[in-house]
């Protein structure tokens, strides 16, 4: 199957719907589940990881939410491809950069995608725009359900479920919420914020989740606990720790819009200005000011775009997704120069 | 609650994970000793450079051995993974290794809690396989009221939180009957 049929829509994340989608951009629920009696994938043998695939692939194929699924094997396919599906938020950075027999099924809306081979045989996940905590949990608790029928997962009395790393161990569980905290990066609270998010043993994780930079003042708040806790407390606990964090930032813009209006207008509207003039622009450059365009947007002071659009415009820009609307392979210059162009065309007078 | 690997002292508050080259590296540090180091949360100091500050300042004080240094290497039987293999990449060889290295990982595991001898029964509150779990709604929307109720009362909007407090009475009486 080539990549570009199994993108249907928009997906999930970037719709700029759900409760409190003004800081809110998305919230992520995973599952890491491991098959009892094999080798985690992270073992230097990978001679199991073919029967582990095909054994999952079966039980997918199996349970009655399976044909819902597009089932994608990742070995041998471009590094631009994965790349795709990384930008796309269905696949971790670990799984497109990683080797051997690894796949993910994904359903049509983009919202669930489960990663085959990665650090776990199994990570579950539900993706949903806005803060939806609860709903992406019935999502992934329910797909855990049907494969636990047909799969026998590694589960230990006193541990829980067995993860390769401990970090995940017990409930397999990790709940992350993508917040966009212009305003409190602005005033300067951010590290404020962060030290209470570490103090309730939380962790802040870049746009690409663990190890990946923040870009576009785009944030991942994760729970680190997931042993001695169950599913119901690490959820409430997470909404909240969000719902606080999204009540700082409300205030903090607020503030900005009171006391620093015109710093907070000018940037807008310096935003607006590079993206629809400049003549190179990398993708880290591309998300500032994008960022800067949602904040204008959610705060009123600009109504020239739908906040779907915009979002769009944060994946597309992105280095893989430019390639594929240009057919071509693109260096980092030529990708600044098609970047910068794309976004001309998206937000400037000719776009309309 | 993890204790700082600097002044061994102190709760850690910033926690930091790197992977380089497949290899993860934790550090946990308390405040001050960041503060000390000119450790910025913005500027992020990068792991190396932390884990070099750890080593030097352990070196400078009482000639304490790596809390490792002495441990006997050990052997997953089903999987051939060693103890030395999960400090060095931090992540394990199967789901095995949980009985076999459990002397040295079950103290890892339960320092996140407040159990932590071995034989203290499970660790593991939540979901198992084979039993459906379902989120006690009742308990949920108390705790989001509770939390609606704190949050009011903090920010002085009192009329708001009379009405909360009164749904919350509600709730509870409610539960009660049923």
């Amino acid at each position: 199957m080539k990549i570009d049929d199994c993108f249907k829509n928009d997906g999930e994340w970037l719709k700029g719907a759900g409760p409190n989608s003004d800081i809110a951009v998305s919230t992520r629920v995973r599952l890491a589940r491991n098959l009892a009696n094999r080798r985690f994938p992270t073992h230097p043998d990978h001679s199991d990881r073919r029967e582990v695939l095909d054994e999952i692939k079966d039980a997918f194929d199996a349970i009655p939410a399976g044909s819902s699924f597009i089932w994608y094997e990742l070995d041998g396919q471009l590094p631009m491809d994965r790349r795709l599906l990384m930008e796309r938020h269905l696949i971790s950075r670990e799984l497109a950069e990683g080797s051997g027999p690894r796949a993910v099924a994904f359903d049509e809306t983009e919202s669930m995608s489960v990663m085959v081979n990665e650090e776990d045989h199994l990570r579950i996940q539900c993706l949903r725009s806005g803060l939806r905590l609860r709903e992406a949990f019935d999502c992934v608790n329910q797909l855990d359900d049907d494969l636990s029928e047909r799969l026998a997962f590694a589960f230990d009395p006193i541990y829980g479920y067995l993860t390769s790393c401990p970090t995940n161990v017990g409930t397999g569980l990790r709940v992350s919420v993508m917040l966009h905290l212009p305003a409190l990066v602005m005033t300067q609270h951010i590290e404020k914020v962060f030290r209470a998010v570490y103090e309730m043993r939380m962790t802040v994780r870049g746009f690409y989740g663990e190890g990946t930079e923040a870009y576009g003042e785009l944030y991942q708040i994760s729970n680190q606990i997931t042993c001695g806790r169950s599913e119901e407390d690490i959820l409430a606990d997470m909404e909240a720790t969000i719902q606080s964090i999204i009540h700082y930032e409300g205030k903090a813009r607020h503030e900005l819009a009171e006391k620093g209006r015109n710093r907070l207008e000018d940037r807008i509207w310096r935003s607006w200005g590079t993206l629809t003039n400049a003549r190179l622009m990398s993708s880290e450059e591309a998300m500032r000011h994008l960022s800067s365009l949602r904040l204008g947007h959610v705060m009123g002071m600009m109504d020239k775009f739908e906040l779907r659009d915009l979002q769009r415009l944060f994946l597309l820009s992105q280095p893989a997704h430019l390639q594929r609307m240009e057919g071509k392979e693109l260096d980092s210059d030529a990708r600044d120069l098609a970047r910068a162009e794309f976004l001309r065309n998206r937000l400037g007078p000719e776009a309309n | 609650m993890y204790i700082c690997q600097i002044c061994k002292k102190h709760p850690a508050t910033i926690h930091l994970t790197d992977i380089h080259n497949n290899v993860k590296k934790e550090v946990h540090i308390c405040e001050s000793c960041a503060a000390e180091k000119g450790f910025n949360m913005q500027t992020a100091a990068s792991l190396p450079q932390l884990l070099g500050m750890a080593a030097k300042k352990k070196d400078a004080g009482a000639p304490k051995p790596s809390r490792f240094a002495s441990d006997e290497d050990i052997l997953c039987p089903k999987c051939g993974s060693r103890w030395s293999d999960f400090k060095a990449k931090g992540r394990l060889g199967c789901p095995e290794d949980y009985t076999a290295f459990k002397e040295k990982l079950h103290p890892l595991i339960a320092c996140q809690l407040a159990v932590v001898p071995i034989g203290s029964g499970p660790l593991h509150v939540g979901k198992h396989p084979g039993k459906r779990i379902v989120i006690d709604s009742v308990a949920r929307e108390a705790r989001n009221l509770e939390l609606g109720l704190k949050r009011a009362v903090s920010e002085e909007r009192y009329e708001d939180a009379a009405r909360i407090k009164s749904e919350l009475d509600a709730l509870k009486t409610r539960s009660r009957e049923a």
